[in-house]
């Protein structure tokens, strides 16, 4: 019987997600994404390729002319300071604790060569490729490295020791180096190193006049391969400008404004414009200036000259632009010479042109373009061109991260009417930086996609039935009976008999299964945004703004910075759901954005700037009678005292919120580097003010006291990440049946918190606990100290809580340790004998007790009931490193729930429960309690290919999972997401629940009608016999 | 493992304890793959689960620098195909610095006893990644393998086949069957004489 057992789960486990190949982009869809693009530049050798840092920090090649990602690479926890192409491929600055100085290949985009430093670097780094092309000199950090291209084999290397001074630019002029940083003294100045370029030699190093910093609007470094380099500065609020030709101490020169540059200005304007360096690859250096005359936006490029030993500026090309605010973002310059600008009309509407440089400026094309306005996408933000004079490819980016390109074509312009571009492509990039999601339930298409006030038959007689199981099984009939009249109707009118034809077709019974929801998104640019679950496609999309009160704060962050999203109500035959974001405004305070989860339309009497920063939003389940929204609360937390207000404000949250306010627990501090996880009780909640908005009746607030505390400080150690269990989870049983068919009784705590904690001053050390939030008490501790915590890794710790079950994965290796705890090196038996590091998942299952039909709790659970739970846990190896950790979620919890997991650059994976049971019995002598249909404990677990969910699809960064159940028990929606975000429907036990995709209905029908058929056939030639049989 | 063919290389500079050295190797072609150029450029080479990570360069060479003395493990992270696990010892022997690399399987101890693996040493793909199960199509000689259909068949032969077996029979051999199936047929239980039996303890034989 047990092997039956088993080999059912094996089986089970191998083929129950597998992907047949007619199965591949239907059940599942998948979005491969960059990130907003940072900065970028064309191929300097192919027309149509643009190379792209972006938000994200990676590293990617884009096809301009279909819009596809050629080849991408991810730097994880390295910092991309500084690239540029040279002639056999690109050179990257990249790191934090060491410096990478690498080459790339343009083409495939692997590693050419790479060099690295085992030096911190800083916020800057900058390369210069030498005039021949086979050298480069690049500067990070402190350290100032000439190398060969070809091979990345360093000529010399120099540590420039001048205190508190970090260097960004470096200049190659004939054989000297300069090295620009910003000194950092009572005064904060650029400072210069003055190197050989034979040797790395310091010459010389002394401070100049100029207090800005390197990347200043108002700072520019001028330089060519032939021509000495000059430093031009303006102080902020100055009109004039200063000269400092590198390498001479005192050679500086003031020159008025006016006189750098020949165009009538005023003052304020003057003070306005900003200056940067353009390469042209021409002998003499050039100047883009932007600014603003006679009421229009100006672009100027300017030479710069030495004449009779004094720099002079003489204007070479001059065009209308754009807002000067924006800068050099809207103006883009190729390695050939090409010119790009946009200049905004609206928020939607821009116009873009397009020059020859080399052509002295001559206008190859403009085009008036709008960006796509259904999704309500942000306004232009950045322009970026490839091509040559002949034609090419203009990309359009907005703020919020949705790229469109545009062809463009040298052509006679005339003045005549402006021609309309049209998109050839759009990308939106923005949900590689979401913040949060929930998942929405969308009205039932069988009505429109719109919900009703019109009560059915059985609702009118007897209510919504909720409360009578009587009631819910006439619901669930009318509810049945109603779908065969659709689906008949649906049916009949695509033959013609009805003339009106359902828009929603297609969607009913992916809608009747529950697989057609909505998955909305936040993400950092202050953007929600919905998306279908079954394909993919963006449904609506809304931006959050800040005010625009502070005009120059909001230039730079014109959105709310959004940290979480709930979902207050859902979606029912009469109601939309309703969903509420949590974002930051300009003045760090909180603003509640209450939306309509299907239309996206924001609805005003729900949102509000609280004018305080909430530290923490609680979920309640008390719903709030005049909104039918689920009533949040909103903690303040200030240096003495917790308190708390609810939302929405209205006298019937409070009402609802009465029944609980006894008993409201909550906990602070269980955020990443806490020290001290703090428990509260919260009081009664008292009126505080009366408003004059009708929905906002009245604030009520009430004080918290503190009741227990955790310190993890006086132990070194700290918060990693904490986490609870869903508050809408549903289980279908009590308990485990054991093999002798007696049952372990789960201790099923609501109130249950896993907290991972690492060590302060170790890179290992772990400690994992439950802890119960009401009482403060620790139900579980373990201590790990082989355990890898070091934050800056992408190597981190992760954990989950679902019913009664824990788990927490991470990189346990035997050969360190905290060296705080005095352990010692972990050692087999053998001496010669030694344990791998390994990927470890700890799995914990907690027991009202160990003691088998024994239950403590009766009725509703309670904290103060049970002392401590029975624990059992096992550790597993993974064979990955695992980046995401999350479960399945089924409609009723009956289904085997399964640990999906997001590899790191391995196939994304879906592992049963059972598979990482706590209860697998490890022997034959073995006396603790199992279950006869597990596997004996086996540590390893194996990771079948055929199971995974993602197939060979390249998945990557995914930094969170979320689930949500389906109509059917069977089935669960999952979603990836980080960089890449992937969204499958998964069922862990196999499709029990409905008809298997290769299940032939028209061989059922055939073989019916077969039977039908011969069966009439027959009829004659029975009655003959029969009447041949009556003859004789 | 006969399939795979080992070889990593590894440059070292002069011994010291403190010093950090550059781990160099290459994934191999083997009939696995045939060609490691056609690896994806997000394939990572990792040390000690992350803490130190190599780019693939298009001859399937990859570096690792700065790595310490000790105990290290190397992995290849690539979705398509899965690679061998290495578990690398950098120790000083004679004023030198030694590299030492075995095989390792997560979950199992190993031994530095064991011989290290020759130099230079190259990594080649254990396997490919299979993601996609194929449907069976439609089979008529599986349709005979099922026990269903076989039962069905069977069923089928005794209906038609034995009326003709009977038409095909001579009227003397009809009436020998008819009479041994007479004789084998059972006769019907006489209820009440059974009972009378029982009440009386007159046996058949007696009544006779």
């Amino acid at each position: 019987m047990i092997k039956i057992n088993l080999l059912i789960i094996l089986v089970l486990s191998f083929t129950a997600n597998a992907i047949y190949k007619d199965q591949i982009g239907k059940i599942e869809w998948s979005k491969h994404l960059i990130g907003k693009s940072k900065t970028s530049f064309d191929n300097k050798y192919a027309n149509d390729v643009l190379f792209s840092i972006t938000d994200n920090n990676v590293l990617a090649a884009i096809n301009t002319t279909q819009g596809n990602t050629i080849w991408r690479q991810t730097f994880d926890q390295e910092k991309i300071l500084s690239f540029k192409q040279i002639s056999n491929g690109l050179f990257t600055i990249s790191g934090k604790s060491s410096q990478q100085y690498r080459v790339w290949d343009p083409t495939s985009g692997k590693l050419v060569w790479e060099h690295v430093v085992d030096q911190p670097t800083t916020s800057n780094g900058d390369i210069f490729i030498e005039e021949d092309q086979t050298k480069a000199v690049v500067t990070a950090g402190n350290s100032v490295i000439r190398f060969n291209l070809a091979d990345g084999s360093v000529v010399w290397k120099v540590d420039l020791k001048t205190k508190s001074t970090t260097y960004g630019k470096v200049i190659v002029y004939k054989n000297d180096i300069y090295v620009l940083g910003i000194q950092k003294k009572a005064v904060k100045k650029i400072f210069v190193a003055r190197l050989s370029l034979s040797d790395g030699s310091v010459k010389r190093e002394y401070a100049t006049s100029s207090k800005n910093k390197l990347n200043s609007k108002n700072t520019v470094i001028l330089h060519t391969h032939t021509h000495n380099p000059y430093l031009v500065w303006r102080e902020e609020g100055d009109i004039i400008w200063s000269v400092h030709k590198l390498g001479f101490q005192t050679t500086e020169f003031d020159i008025f404004h006016p006189k750098l540059l020949d165009v009538p200005m005023v003052p304020l304007d003057m003070i306005e414009s900003s200056i940067f360096h353009i390469d042209l690859g021409t002998k003499n250096p050039m100047m883009g200036f932007t600014y603003q005359a006679e009421g229009k936006n100006k672009f100027l490029i300017a030479k710069l000259e030495e004449k009779r030993g004094e720099p002079t500026f003489t204007n070479h090309l001059s065009f209308s632009y754009t807002e000067k605010a924006h800068g050099k973002k809207r103006l883009f310059i190729n390695q050939n010479g090409i010119l790009a600008t946009i200049n905004v009309r609206s928020n939607n509407k821009a116009k873009f042109d397009v020059y020859d440089l080399l052509q002295n400026g001559k206008m190859l094309d403009s085009g008036s373009i709008s960006i796509p306005q259904e999704h309500e996408y942000g306004i232009p933000e950045s322009i970026s061109v490839t091509g040559n004079s002949q034609n090419g490819v203009v990309s359009i980016q907005t703020n919020d991260g949705l790229t469109c390109a545009f062809n463009y074509q040298a052509q006679e312009l005339k003045n005549t009417e402006l021609k309309v571009a049209h998109p050839i492509w759009c990308k939106d990039q923005s949900l590689a930086s979401s913040t949060d999601s929930v998942f929405v339930n969308i009205p039932d298409p069988n009505s429109n996609g719109k919900v009703t006030d019109k009560k059915t038959i059985v609702e009118e007689l007897y209510g919504d039935g909720n409360n009578n199981l009587v009631m819910s099984y006439l619901l669930r009939v009318y509810k049945h009976a109603e779908d065969l009249t659709g689906y008949i109707r649906n049916n009949l009118s695509l033959l013609g008999l009805f003339n009106k034809v359902h828009p929603h077709t297609t969607d009913s019974t992916l809608y009747n299964f529950g697989f057609k929801k909505y998955v909305v998104f936040t993400t950092n640019y202050g953007k929600v945004a919905a998306y279908d679950t079954v394909t993919g496609e963006s449904v609506w999309q809304r931006q959050l703004l800040n005010k625009k009160t502070d005009k120059s704060n909001f230039k730079r962050n014109p959105w709310l910075q959004i940290n979480r999203i709930f979902n207050t109500r859902q979606t029912t035959r009469h109601s939309e759901a309703v969903i509420v974001v949590e974002g930051t405004n300009l003045g760090k305070n909180t603003v509640l954005t209450t939306l309509n989860g299907v239309t996206g339309e924001i609805i005003s009497d729900y949102t509000l700037d609280l004018e305080y920063p909430a530290c923490k939003i609680l979920e309640t389940n008390a719903v709030d009678s005049s909104s039918n929204q689920k009533v949040l609360i909103i903690l303040r937390c200030d240096k003495d005292k917790v308190s708390a207000e609810i939302w929405p404000r209205t006298s019937t949250s409070i009402n609802a919120i009465s029944e609980l306010e006894n008993n409201i627990y909550f906990v602070t501090g269980e955020t990443p580097k806490s020290t001290k996880i703090t428990g509260y009780k919260m009081g009664l909640f008292k009126k505080l003010s009366s408003n004059q908005n009708e929905l906002k009746e009245s604030i009520y607030v009430s004080d918290s006291v503190a009741v227990w505390e955790l310190d993890f400080g006086k132990d070194k150690y700290e918060v990693i990440s904490s986490h609870f269990a869903s508050p809408n989870q549903k289980m279908a049983s009590i308990g485990r049946i054991l093999s002798d068919r007696n049952v372990l009784y789960k201790y099923l705590n609501p109130n249950a918190m896993l907290v991972l904690a690492g060590s302060q001053d170790s890179s290992y050390g772990l400690r994992a606990l439950v802890v119960d939030t009401i009482t403060g008490k620790v139900l579980h501790m373990a201590d790990h100290p082989h355990a890898f915590v070091d934050k800056t890794s992408s190597t981190k710790p992760l954990g989950l809580l679902k019913e009664n079950w824990a788990g927490y994965y991470f990189w346990n290796n035997p050969s360190k340790t905290n060296e705080n705890d005095g352990l010692e090196q972990e050692k087999g038996q053998d001496s010669n004998k030694n344990t791998p590091s390994t990927y470890t998942l700890v799995s914990l299952e907690m027991f009202e007790s160990g003691v088998p039909n024994e239950k403590e709790s009766s009725g509703t659970f309670s904290s103060y009931n049970i002392q401590r739970p029975h624990i059992s846990s096992k550790s597993y190896v993974l064979p990955y490193a695992v980046t995401a950790m999350g479960a399945s979620t089924t409609h009723n919890g009956i289904a085997v729930q399964s640990l999906a997991l997001a590899f790191r650059n391995q196939p994304l994976a879906l592992i049963p429960l059972t598979e990482i049971d706590s209860l697998r019995p490890v022997g034959y002598g073995d006396k603790t309690p199992t279950s006869d249909y597990l596997m004996p404990y086996k540590p390893l677990v194996i990771i079948d290919s055929l199971a995974s969910p993602s197939y060979n699809l390249s998945i990557s960064g995914v930094s969170e999972i979320r689930s949500t159940s389906t109509n059917l028990e069977s089935t669960s929606l999952v979603l990836f997401y980080g960089l890449d975000v992937f969204c499958t429907r998964l069922s862990p036990s196999g499709s029990f629940d409905v008809l298997s995709v290769s299940f032939s209905k028209l061989n059922l029908v055939a073989t019916i009608v077969t039977l039908v058929v011969a069966s009439i056939v027959t009829v004659p030639f029975v009655r003959r016999r029969v009447l041949g049989d009556l003859w004789e | 493992m006969p399939y795979l063919i080992f070889s990593l290389q590894f440059l070292f500079s002069s011994a010291d304890t403190s010093k950090l050295y550059k781990i160099r190797g290459k994934i191999i072609e083997n009939e696995v793959l045939s060609d490691p150029s056609t690896l994806s450029p997000e394939t990572r080479i990792i040390l000690n689960g992350g803490q130190k990570v190599g780019f693939l360069q298009a001859d399937g060479s990859f570096y690792i620098n700065n790595v310490g003395l000790g105990e290290h493990t190397l992995e290849v992270e690539n979705v398509e195909y899965t690679f061998p696990k290495l578990l690398l010892k950098i120790e000083i022997k004679d004023e030198k610095a030694v590299v030492s690399a075995w095989y390792y399987e997560p979950g199992y101890e190993y031994s530095l006893e064991a011989k290290s693996l020759p130099f230079p040493l190259k990594i080649s793909a254990l396997q490919k990644r299979i993601f996609i199960m194929e449907r069976e199509g439609f089979n008529i000689l599986g349709m005979f393998k099922n026990p269903y259909m076989l039962m069905v068949g069977v069923s089928m032969v005794i209906i038609f086949f034995v009326p003709k077996l009977q038409e095909s029979m001579t009227e003397e051999e009809i009436e020998v069957s008819n009479q041994m199936f007479a004789k084998t047929k059972p006769k019907p239980i006489d209820f009440s004489n059974t009972l009378a039996q029982m009440t009386s303890g007159a046996t058949k034989k007696q009544k006779k």
